[in-house]
């Protein structure tokens, strides 16, 4: 993965568009996308308990539009704090929140409003306590310095176009000792100059 | 992305598993075209 965007690359206009289609997603899930959703993607495609997903809100697994697994990294333990950057509907979030229990902390942090209200909402309808949904984007996290057990992140940093940044406050919020388990995009080739300056090929 | 968090200072960095996440997806072609799939990967921080 390239860490550097295009310098004319519009992110304004990149921001726009990931949050459009993933409030699209939030909507209707059952509507047409480039990406798989859902508990069947996950468990089939991904690796996920279906038991566990069963348990979680219908909400806010039909909503999932992950690429990986960050649950498969490592163990996630009770009392830990985790973060999840770009939680969408709350899924991972919510595994994470599970895991941790309530002596843990498990926050999300969203740029969309539709899914930081899916996240909350579902947390709140799991009876989830120690869940906290805070708005903000992976450039400039609204979480404390060296409080963080474990980030989790799931599809999201590659569609950060300055992940020099976003890299930076992972570094930031985790404690000395602290995990990364992060679940994303790789390519086998390195994409052209004209390439990476495609928005569309950014979204999907 | 494994360059990229070692010259973070990373630690213990690792791709532990592939997924082929875009299998059956109208963006199947672009994703082989380009080598796209989804990666758990783990890194410590010192």
């Amino acid at each position: 993965m390239a860490i550097a965007c295009p310098v004319d690359l519009d992110t304004q206009k990149l921001r726009f568009e990931v949050s459009n289609i993933y409030s699209r997603v939030v909507a209707e899930p059952e509507g047409q996308f480039h990406f798989h959703r859902g508990p069947g993607y996950a468990a089939e495609f991904l690796g996920y308990d279906p038991e566990e997903l069963a348990a979680l809100p219908a909400e806010t697994t039909a909503a999932f539009a992950g690429i990986a697994n960050p649950h498969r990294i490592g163990a996630i333990r009770a009392g830990e704090t985790v973060l999840d950057i770009g939680c969408g509907a709350g899924m991972d979030l919510l595994l994470a929140a599970r895991r941790v229990g309530p002596t843990g902390k498990a926050i999300g942090v969203d740029m969309t409003d539709a899914m930081i209200e899916r996240a909350s909402a579902s947390a709140l309808a799991a009876g989830l306590g120690q869940v906290e949904v805070r708005k903000g984007d992976a450039t400039s996290l609204p979480v404390e310095s060296a409080c963080v057990d474990v980030v989790i992140s799931n599809g999201v940093i590659n569609l950060v176009p300055e992940k020099q940044r976003a890299f930076d406050e992972i570094v930031r919020v985790l404690k000395p000792g602290g995990r990364l388990q992060l679940a994303d995009i790789l390519l086998d080739v390195e994409l052209s100059e004209d390439t990476r300056r495609n928005i569309d090929l950014w979204t999907g | 992305m494994i360059d990229v968090l070692n010259r973070l200072g990373f630690e213990d960095v690792r791709i532990l598993e592939r997924f082929d996440s875009f299998r059956a997806t109208t963006k199947e072609a672009t994703a082989r075209k380009y080598g796209v799939h989804g990666a758990n990967i783990f890194a410590r921080k010192p």
